[in-house]
Order: C-alpha cells, then sequence, then structure tokens
C-alpha cells in the first residue's frame, strides 16, 4: 500500500509535469507583478543594474581631497568653542557628563578629571560668524567657504581602530579604504594617473603611525588601490626610462610582457595578473603626465606665497597640499593625504601651535585656489582626525603646558567645495564639548554623505565578496541632508 | 459522549444570549470585575471567523466521506463557530463600555456583532433539528461568512479608522516651505495628526480629546484645553509630552510613534510665541523660534531631493562616447541617468586640436569642457559653437586672449566660466556678458584684473559671481634657504659648489670665514662658488618681497691635486682597516656607524701613528694639505696631536715642510667630522709623506664630565680616524 502511494506519487507523465510546473510558473509571474522594478535590477548588484565606473545620479562633486590630520587634532583649541571649560578649568569631570563613556588605558587609572579649557582664544569670522580658533586665522578668513561639523562621533578609542574605521568603514583591516571605493564606483577621470594617491607628511607633534591598510584596494581589484607619492623632490619614483632605454623599447617591452601574463591569466585566470598588466600600462602613462605635475615653473609666483614657503619644500604638508590641488586639477578621483603629529597627550599648546603653523596656511590656501580656477564647486574637501581629544587633562593639571587624551564620543571636522553648505556649522555639543546634543554625524553617516555628494547611492555601491556584499557603509549609514547645500 | 457536550454547549448559549440582553438592557449599570476582560476581544474575535470559512470549506469533503461522518464533522465545527461568536460578542459590549469610540461606528459594530451571533444560535439550531438538509447547511455557512464580513468591517473601521480597507497607502510628503506658508498648517498640523491622531479622532477620542480638526482640537478633552498661547510650560500638551517616557501619563505612550527633540521644541516654541493658526511665517518677528526649527524640521523630512535635471537632448550612443576619448581627453556621462556628457583634457604637451574638433561628434551632448592649461588659441574657440549645449567652460591658463571669448556667442547655455591666468580688461568682460547673458559666475583670478576693475563689473553685473580669488597681501614671508645642488661634500679638482632656489630671480649671500652672511655686505651669487680647500659655507637667499631666509651651512673638502699612489707606512687599527692607503683619496666621505659596527669608510689608527706617502707622476705645486678626521670624545675619538708633512722628488730624502699640532678638545663632545688645512712651504715635488701621531694616553678629564665613564680608560690609548688627505 504504502509502496504503491509512493508509486503513484512519481507517477508523472512530461505532460504532468509540464502541467503543474506551468501553475508554478503563473504563481511566480503573478508574484513578479508585484515586484515593479523586478527585471530591472533591485540594485544591490551593481554589475546587474547601475553600470560601474560612472555616477549613479548627478553628482554634487567630481573629486575629493581629503586632508586627513593623522592623531586627532582638539576640537577645543580649534572648532568646538568651549569657554565653560576656561571657567571651570580644574573642576573634576562630572559623571553626569561622562556617563558610561570608557577611557583609554592612559587616563583610565587618573584620579582626578580636570577639565581644561582652551590655551588659545577664539574669534568669530565671515558672515557666518564660526568661532574658530587664534591658531588658525587663514582658515578663520575662508569661514564663509566651509561647513564646520562639531559633532563627528566614533566607535574606536585609539589611533590605528579609528583611523582604520574613518578610512574603510569598518575597525578590522582589509576593507576597501574610501578612496578605492571611489576609484571602484566612479573610475578614473585621467587615464594617466591613479585615480587613488596618497601623500605623506609629518608635523612635529607627537605622531602617529600611517600605514599602508589605510589606502588599501581591500577585496576590490588592485587597481583602486592608493599609489603613495614619494616625499623626495621627485614624487614618483623610478618614472624615468633608465639609460639605454628609450620610448619605444619600452613599448615594446610592455607589449612583450604583457603578452606574457596574458598567457599566465589563460591558464591561471587569477584577475590580479590583469590588474598588474594595467598598472604597468598605467605607469608607462604616467611618465607623461607627472612631469607637468611637478613643473612649479608655470605658477604664479603669488601662489607659493599663499600655500607658504613651506610649500617648495617637498614631503611637507604645504608641498603636498600645492600638489594635491594639482593632482585633483588634473582629474585625480580621491587625493588623500595625512599629516602626522596631532597626538598631544602632553603639552598641548605648544605642539598644537605647532602643528597649525604647519597646515593652517596651506589648508585654507588650497581651498581658495580651487575656488579661485572655478573647481571648488566639483571637488570636496574634507579636513579633520579619527576622533577628538578630551575635555580633561591628561596628566598633571596646567593652564598651559596640559594634554588631552582621546575621546571619540564628539569632535570637530571641516568640509568645504562639492554641495556641502557653505559658512555653516552642523552640530552642537553640550557645554562641556563632551555630548552631542544636536545632530550626531556618524562616521557611517559621514561616509554615507560623503559618498552622496559623489552622486553614489551609498546602499547601491556594492561589491561582493565571501558571499556577502560589502558597502563602505557596510549596513548602516544614512545621508545627513543638513549638509547639503 | 459527544451528544453530552452538544446539549452542553446549547445550554451554555442560551446561557449567554441570556447575559446579551442583560448587559444591553442595564448597559449604564453594569461594573465590571475584571475590566481588563473585554480587551480579549480583538484576540478571540479572529477564532469565529476562521471557524466560520472552515464551515464552508467542509463542503469540498463532502462528496469523499459518508454522510454520517459529514454530518459529525459539520456539526462539531458549527457549535465551535456558534459559541465563539456568543463569547466574541460579549466579550466586545465588555470592550464598548471603555469608551472613547465614534458613537455611529461603535453602534453599527455593535449590532452586527450580536446580528451574526443570534444568526449562528438559530443556524445551530436549525442544523440540530430533525430533516434539515447538507444543502440548506450550505446555504447557512455561506450566510454566516457573509454576516462576519459585515461585522469585521465595522471592527476594522474601529481600530484602524475609517475608510482604512481602502485608503490610498500614497504618503503625502511634506510640502516645501515657503514665506508665505501658514506654519500650523505646514508644519505643527502634520505633526498632530501624524503623532496625535491615531488615538484622537472622530472615531476613536482617547480622554475625550480629538484631534481630528483644529476646531475640535481647541474644544479639549477630559481636563480642558491641551494648550495655552503664550504659556508653554503650563500647556497641558507639553506636560504630557515632557513627562518621562516611562512615565504614564507620556504621550505619545510608549510603543506608539514619538515626537521628535525637535518637533518637541517647535511644538514648545509656537505655543510659547502664540499658537497662532493663521500666521504666515513671513509674519513671525525674526530670529523666532518657531520658524528656525519648522524650516529645519521641514527641511529634514523633505529627504534626499534628488536633483536630476531633465535635457532637451537625447543621450550619445556609446559608440560615439568611445570614439572621442583619448589617452588625454576624457568624455564620460555626468552620471548614469544623464544624457550630458563631460569632457576633460589632460596633459598639456600632448595636446591635439583634432581631438578637440572630433568632439563635435557629441557636441550636443557636451555640457562641461575643460580646457585648463592646454594650448588652445583665440582661432580655437570658433570650435566652441559646436558645442550648443554648453554650460560650464575652464579656460584656466590657456593661450585664448580675452578679447576672443566673444566667439563664445553661441552657447547661449553657458553659466559658468573660468578664465584665471589669461590676461583681461573690463571691456573684454562687457562685451562677453552683453553676448552671453546666460552667464552667471566667471573667474576671474590672476586675470591682471585691479579690485576695482571686479567691483565695477559686480555693480553693473549684480547677478553674476565674479570670482577675484587670492589677492597677494603685503605681508612679507621668510623665504626658504637655499639648496644645495652638490650631492658629495668632498670636491674634485674641477667641482664647485652651487646652490638653487625653487623660486626664480633669488640671490645668495653666503660666507666663508665663520661669520654670518647678510643681504648687504657679504658675497652675492647665483651661480657656482668655486673653494680652493677645506671651507665651512655659510649661505641664505634673499628675494624682493620676502624676508631673508634662514641660514644654511655645509663643510666642503677641496682636492686640487690627485696623486697618482698612496703607499700606507704603519698599521691601521684592525677595527678600522677600511681599504688600506687608498681610502685616504677615495672622495668617499666617512660616514657614521650604525650601532657601533665599523665601516669601511674610516681608517683608524690606536696605539700607533699614520705614516702614509703619497705619490704623483709629475711634480706638483702643492700649496697645502687638508687632512680631516673624526673627533667624537665621548667615544674615545681623539685628533692627531701632531701632524707632520715632508716632501721631495726622492722618496727616501724628504724634508720636513710643515708641521702643526691639532687642538685637543678639552671638553667632552659628539660626532664632529673635522677638517685641517696645513698650508706648506711653496714648491713643486713629487712625493708627500703626511705623518699623523694619535693620542697615546686618554687624558683625566673625561670622568671628571660624566662620573658613568669607566675609570680604567684614563690612561690608556684613543683612537684616531682619518677620511681623506688632500692636496691643494
Amino acid at each position: 500500500m504504502e509502496n504503491e502511494f509512493l508509486k503513484n506519487q512519481f507517477n508523472i507523465t512530461r505532460r504532468h509535469f509540464f502541467g503543474k510546473a506551468a501553475a508554478g510558473i503563473g504563481g511566480l509571474a503573478l508574484g513578479s507583478l508585484l515586484v515593479p522594478d523586478l527585471w530591472k535590477g533591485d540594485g544591490t548588484d551593481p554589475a546587474g543594474s547601475l553600470p560601474l565606473g560612472m555616477a549613479h545620479y548627478a553628482p554634487k562633486a567630481k573629486r575629493i581631497i581629503y586632508l586627513c590630520q593623522n592623531g586627532a587634532p582638539s576640537q577645543y583649541e580649534s572648532f568646538d568653542y568651549k569657554p565653560m571649560l576656561n571657567q571651570r578649568a580644574g573642576e573634576d569631570l562630572p559623571a553626569s557628563i561622562r556617563g558610561n563613556q570608557r577611557l583609554t588605558g592612559m587616563t583610565a587609572n587618573q584620579e582626578k578629571f580636570p577639565l581644561v579649557g582652551s590655551f588659545y582664544g577664539f574669534k568669530q569670522y565671515g558672515q557666518s560668524g564660526t568661532y574658530i580658533s587664534d591658531i588658525f586665522p587663514n582658515i578663520g578668513s575662508i569661514a564663509d567657504d566651509i561647513c564646520v561639523i562639531r559633532t563627528m562621533s566614533t566607535d574606536a578609542i585609539n589611533h590605528d581602530p579609528a583611523l582604520t574605521f574613518l578610512q574603510t568603514g569598518a575597525q578590522v583591516g582589509n576593507r576597501p579604504s574610501m578612496g578605492a571605493w571611489m576609484s571602484y564606483g566612479l573610475g578614473s577621470e585621467n587615464k594617466n594617473l591613479p585615480a587613488f594617491c596618497v601623500l605623506l607628511s609629518r608635523g612635529r607633534g607627537n605622531g602617529q603611525g600611517v600605514y599602508s591598510k589605510l589606502w588599501t584596494n581591500g577585496f576590490l581589484d588592485s587597481t583602486h588601490q592608493g599609489v603613495v607619492f614619494s616625499s623626495s623632490e621627485d614624487p614618483i619614483l623610478y618614472l624615468n626610462d633608465s639609460d639605454g632605454i628609450d620610448k619605444q623599447a619600452r613599448r615594446r617591452m610592455l607589449d612583450e610582457l604583457a603578452e606574457l601574463n596574458q598567457l599566465g591569466f589563460q591558464e591561471n585566470g587569477d584577475p590580479e595578473v590583469e590588474a598588474k598588466v594595467q598598472q604597468y600600462e598605467m605607469a608607462y602613462r604616467m611618465q607623461t603626465a607627472v612631469p607637468e605635475l611637478t613643473d612649479l615653473s608655470k605658477e604664479p609666483d603669488h601662489i607659493i606665497k599663499m600655500y607658504g614657503p613651506d610649500c617648495l619644500v617637498p614631503g611637507t604638508y604645504a608641498a603636498n597640499a600645492l600638489l594635491a590641488r594639482k593632482l585633483s586639477e588634473s582629474g585625480v578621483r580621491f587625493v588623500q593625504l595625512y599629516h602626522q603629529g596631532w597626538d598631544s597627550h602632553g603639552n598641548l599648546p605648544k605642539e598644537m601651535a605647532m602643528q597649525a603653523q604647519d597646515v593652517d596656511r596651506s589648508s585654507a590656501a588650497l581651498i581658495t585656489d580651487l575656488k579661485q580656477r572655478g573647481l571648488l564647486d566639483e571637488t570636496l574637501v574634507i579636513w579633520g582626525g579619527e576622533f577628538g581629544r578630551t575635555n580633561y587633562c591628561q596628566g598633571t593639571f596646567t593652564v598651559d603646558t596640559y594634554g588631552r587624551d582621546h575621546h571619540p564620543r564628539a569632535y570637530s571636522i571641516f568640509m568645504a567645495g562639492g554641495g556641502v553648505k557653505a559658512g555653516s556649522v552642523y552640530g552642537e555639543t553640550d557645554e562641556f564639548g563632551y555630548n552631542v546634543i544636536k545632530d550626531p554625524v556618524h562616521i557611517h553617516d559621514f561616509h554615507a554623505t560623503v559618498q552622496h555628494l559623489m552622486g553614489l547611492n551609498h546602499e547601491q555601491l556594492t561589491y561582493k565578496h565571501l558571499g556577502r556584499r560589502y558597502r563602505l557603509t557596510d549596513v548602516s549609514g544614512k545621508v545627513l541632508p543638513g549638509l547639503l547645500a | 459522549m459527544i451528544t453530552k457536550i452538544y446539549r452542553l454547549n446549547a445550554n451554555f448559549l442560551i446561557f449567554i444570549q441570556g447575559l446579551l440582553i442583560f448587559v444591553l438592557a442595564f448597559e449604564d449599570k453594569i461594573q465590571l470585575p475584571f475590566g481588563w476582560i473585554g480587551r480579549l476581544h480583538p484576540l478571540l474575535l479572529h477564532l469565529p471567523i476562521g471557524f466560520g470559512v472552515l464551515l464552508l470549506l467542509l463542503f469540498v469533503l463532502q462528496k469523499t466521506l459518508s454522510l454520517p461522518d459529514f454530518t459529525q464533522m459539520f456539526r462539531f465545527v458549527l457549535h465551535l463557530t456558534a459559541s465563539l461568536t456568543a463569547i466574541t460578542a460579549v466579550l466586545g459590549l465588555f470592550l464598548s463600555k471603555e469608551g472613547g469610540y465614534d458613537a455611529d461606528l461603535i453602534s453599527f459594530h455593535q449590532w452586527a456583532g450580536i446580528g451574526v451571533n443570534v444568526f449562528y444560535v438559530a443556524f445551530l439550531w436549525w442544523v440540530e433539528r430533525e430533516g434539515s438538509t447538507p444543502k440548506q447547511w450550505l446555504y447557512g455557512a455561506c450566510l454566516g461568512v457573509l454576516a462576519f464580513l459585515v461585522a469585521g468591517h465595522g471592527g476594522g473601521d474601529l481600530t484602524h479608522g475609517e475608510g482604512y480597507l481602502l485608503a490610498s497607502e500614497d504618503a503625502k510628503g511634506p510640502k516645501a516651505l515657503t514665506d508665505e506658508s501658514i506654519l500650523y498648517e505646514a508644519v505643527i498640523q502634520p505633526i498632530l495628526k501624524q503623532k496625535c491622531e491615531s488615538c484622537h479622532n472622530d472615531q476613536k477620542t482617547k480622554g475625550q480629546l480629538n484631534m481630528s480638526s483644529i476646531a475640535k482640537i481647541l474644544k479639549g478633552g477630559k481636563h480642558g484645553a491641551i494648550w495655552k498661547a503664550g504659556d508653554a510650560a503650563h500647556s497641558h500638551l507639553v506636560e504630557r509630552m515632557l513627562l518621562p517616557l516611562e512615565a504614564k501619563e507620556h504621550m505619545p505612550p510608549k510603543g506608539k510613534a514619538q515626537l521628535t527633540a525637535d518637533e518637541q521644541l517647535l511644538l514648545q516654541a509656537w505655543i510659547q510665541e502664540g499658537a497662532s493658526t493663521d500666521k504666515s511665517l513671513k509674519s513671525y518677528a525674526a530670529g523666532s523660534e518657531s520658524v528656525r526649527l519648522a524650516r529645519k524640521i521641514s527641511a529634514s523630512a523633505q529627504a534626499i531631493v534628488l536633483s536630476s535635471k531633465t535635457y532637451a537632448f537625447s543621450a550619445a550612443s556609446e559608440d560615439k562616447i568611445a570614439a572621442v576619448n583619448t589617452p588625454f581627453c576624457s568624455v564620460y556621462p555626468l552620471a548614469s541617468d544623464a544624457p550630458a556628457l563631460q569632457a576633460d583634457f589632460y596633459v598639456s604637451k600632448k595636446f591635439d586640436l583634432k581631438t578637440l574638433e572630433n568632439l563635435s561628434q557629441v557636441g550636443e551632448q557636451i555640457v562641461g569642457l575643460n580646457l585648463s592649461k592646454m594650448p588652445v588659441k583665440d582661432a580655437d574657440m570658433s570650435l566652441m559653437a559646436k558645442f550648443p549645449n554648453l554650460e560650464k567652460l575652464i579656460l584656466n591658463f590657456t593661450e585664448v586672449r580675452a578679447a576672443a571669448l566673444g566667439n563664445l556667442s553661441g552657447n547661449t547655455h553657458l553659466q559658468s566660466l573660468a578664465i584665471a591666468g589669461i590676461p583681461s580688461k573690463v571691456q573684454d568682460l562687457k562685451n562677453l556678458l552683453v553676448k552671453i547673458p546666460s552667464l552667471r559666475e566667471v573667474f576671474v583670478w590672476n586675470t591682471g584684473l585691479t579690485a576695482e576693475d571686479v567691483s565695477l563689473l559686480k555693480k553693473q553685473f549684480p547677478k553674476v559671481r565674479w570670482e577675484a580669488g587670492y589677492v597677494p597681501k603685503d605681508e612679507k614671508l621668510q623665504i626658504n634657504p637655499p639648496i644645495l645642488v652638490n650631492e658629495n661634500f668632498i670636491l674634485r679638482p674641477n667641482e664647485q659648489v652651487q646652490f638653487k632656489h625653487t623660486l626664480k630671480g633669488v640671490d645668495f649671500h653666503y660666507t666663508v670665514n665663520d661669520s654670518l652672511p647678510d643681504s648687504l655686505g657679504t658675497m652675492k651669487t647665483r651661480g657656482p662658488i668655486v673653494l680652493t680647500n677645506f671651507t665651512k659655507i655659510r649661505a641664505m637667499a634673499t628675494k624682493d618681497g620676502w624676508l631673508a631666509s634662514k641660514v644654511v651651512e655645509y663643510k666642503f673638502y677641496k682636492s686640487r691635486f690627485l696623486p697618482d699612489t698612496v703607499y700606507l707606512l704603519s698599521k691601521p687599527d684592525p677595527k678600522y682597516p677600511a681599504l688600506g692607503g687608498s681610502s685616504l683619496k677615495d672622495f668617499v666621505q666617512g660616514a657614521r656607524e650604525t650601532k657601533g659596527v665599523p665601516n669601511f669608510t674610516w681608517l683608524g689608527f690606536k696605539d700607533e701613528d699614520l705614516d702614509a706617502v703619497f705619490e704623483f707622476k709629475q711634480a706638483k705645486p702643492v700649496t697645502g694639505v687638508t687632512f680631516s678626521y673624526l673627533r667624537k670624545t665621548d667615544s674615545d675619538v681623539f685628533p692627531p696631536v701632531k701632524i707632520e708633512i715632508y716632501a721631495g722628488n726622492d722618496r727616501n730624502a724628504l724634508k720636513p715642510v710643515a708641521t702643526v699640532k691639532p687642538e685637543i678638545p678639552t671638553e667632552r663632545k659628539g660626532y664632529t667630522q673635522m677638517g685641517l688645512n696645513i698650508p706648506i712651504k711653496p714648491g713643486s715635488y713629487r712625493f708627500y709623506r703626511v705623518k699623523a701621531y694619535s693620542l697615546r694616553r686618554l687624558p683625566k678629564y673625561l670622568m671628571k664630565d660624566d662620573k658613568k665613564e669607566p675609570v680604567e680608560n684614563h690612561g690608556k690609548p684613543a683612537g684616531m680616524r682619518v677620511d681623506e688627505i688632500l692636496f691643494y
């Protein structure tokens, strides 16, 4: 009986099968009608829907220059004016303000957390009346071009994870950096230069390292990796043909090499082989494009004064700022600067003043320079570090040699150009500058907003890896309309 | 057994009918012992509906079952349906006693519910009696389902609001705020509607408050008016919304959508500022908090609006776009959904006019063109006519002259023009603006226009943004120091010292006598500097309009004659053999030791003197010898105590020509490379012999300076390191 039953169950003729399947397909078809865009792709798979190498929608900014202030500049001596900290200097940070905020191992054992105010005064600048510290007078002079965000907040409390989070959207390593995502999503504008360039400089304050995982391509194709420029007089080494090799010989060599690599690719199918071939080609084309970049002879003399004479000294922040403008002007999608030396755990007033001296003039010059060339509207400039600093003193309390520890809850950065609200201040912290009381900007939101400005939907720019799709914002982040012009 | 249950159920049903009649009759006097029991109504009501439907579905099985089996099943389900319907009806009645519902709706639902109950009781009676047929049962089951539909719809209207079923789900997006908008209508009312109305409406008036229209809101509820215009702090609405979320009285209740912080602030501000329901934004005083918050809320509510511009032309084909792309000209769509194209030229020395001409293939689509730094000329501007939809044109630092910009008159859509670095006159720009009235921004930095010129243009064309950019201030900055071109500090006979500078027109002031250079008295050059022997150069850069640079300082060792052979006669320290005597003339400068490991650039002696003979194939008129050595007294490296030089043409009969005693340091000092010029008696010889005597007994002062220094060192031999011996 049971056997018969089973027999019957399988006793389906071809006709029956198709008849039954038709009903199933009918159900599927009806279901599909309920999803209007089903066959147009739902946007989660860019390969199937949105073309790569193109903005999803009309972008506000075509390029980014990210002036990363590595080591975390203090918000209290730069963009978040908190006079109450001066009035209450020396008093202990109220427990109600600190809440459950964890501390670093450097100050967790301190008996007291004496509040300390800015050693430097603040002034209001521009029509916007933005408060900016006296050690950044030049940035003050362009206050009406920038949007100060006072409520950045991050998840990490130490440099390495915080920087990695800021740059790649995850605290663990090996996710693609912002620049790599832009290169992947938007492609390169100038085919003779990498889409993602990295410039390094070091200030005189207490420094923290930078490392290649910050500009990694992660799981993306390695053509999207940040290309680090040398801080010597020759920003790109080994670009000249060696003695006895002329242009034609180089071309022949590359062609032969590409053929060999192609054989290798056919054998093992490793996409990195193709990436390598493209990189050789890029290096070849860079031979023509780079000399123009490093040539300062066409720059008007007063450009040098504008950026400050340091811009003539290779490897300085000022020189990198000038080079960043030239790279960006030449269509480099993402120029990433890192300036080390902001980690002022002790003797902050002196260190911070030196750091500010290094970056103030040239940061402001870069923005003005883009503006006067008609490029600021299409270039997004971002200035800021990986987290902020504490409102209390680390180590022995004094009003002029104090230090500040790491503070992830609220800190300040500024942005300018491409689609951000110029001459504005976004967000508000409490009187202690410790907590966000209005309009928080989490790192994920920051990434979402930056991608939005570049014409990318952060939820749709994805890459499938290890069985799931990844985004710069991973599973969170929202675009903040208040930042948009 | 089952018949017993059916009988019991029949009794139960009769009991319930009685209860219903009683409750209906004494509606106002009833006091429920368990007030919450009525709230089980929404839970329970789904069961009879389900069974009622099942009752109908049973007929699908009718043919496969024997009549007794079917009858048994049908009766069972019908009993369940009837009793559950009755219980649900009672609970519904209890719930209606809680009040707060629209009277019409509730009365409809109540009587419909009771009707269903009565129907099923009657149906059950009909089925249980002898002689009824399954066909009649089928009609009954159908009727029952219909009755449920009617009663259930009434219930749905009560809980979800009238018209819920068929209402369109299109959410009405918030309207953009203008100065004319009535603040109440544009912002306050939508908030109240969204966050309050679901419990305070025509159907459901919790707390006797109905907020479905402003008139009804102003009537207030159980506690009277919900706000006092001008007194937010004492307004009932504000009090309740500011209670902690956990508080029972907090509004909206926990679990419902809460007011955001900004919405709370706005409601307070609006009440404080008079709670006007007909004032437009512009009639509020400047600096009004309500207006500020209203604008903010309305801005953030308007989600991200993507301004996708529509263009009058259609997209160019991919093939065409590919055809106009070259390695030095990128042409790409502005966005995936726009037909508009941007074209950027790169690498000026690779500029090809043909590429620009070629662009006319997609001329209609091009809205942005960047020719910055390209060698385009006046005549090429006529090509711009092929881009009728051009909106942004960048001509910075091209060879176009401002006068030729008139050729752009065909570009009637041009909004943005950058001509930085192109010498221009006010008249050129005036002509341009008259020809292209669409222009909204012009970038005129570095065009030679004065501040007055720009303000004149601003005055005449106030709608245009004139961007003059950075105007050099009078401030004087310190110029960078000179950059040394030389890579080696030991100079061969023809080598000179050369400084350079990244700025043009820079002078170098320098000294060679240990004094500081200044911009007046010292030597000045732009060219090379010729040295004769070991020299310390101090130099600085000067330029008009800049402050003089910092002073840089370099030591150079200079050779005039190169010996052909060196014979080292004494034995070097086995730790510092270098490459023997040839190290003395190899032009390789002594390098620092890394981690105490000796390197081969220094020839060292300890407890031995340096004795070397230098041979020239032809006699040379040497005027002096430069002896270069290391001084590092903190690791026992000392200068020689005496240097003797002999010369002659017969190697075996050399005569003394000089003797010097270098200064022995009297304090501890770190690493210093020293050079000593030793002039000799004039003459021309083939052989020169240099003897340098090392310090045999370390002096005592070492210990005095640093207590940590081992006492045993005193009296031991010092080390001597020699780098080069040069002849000038």
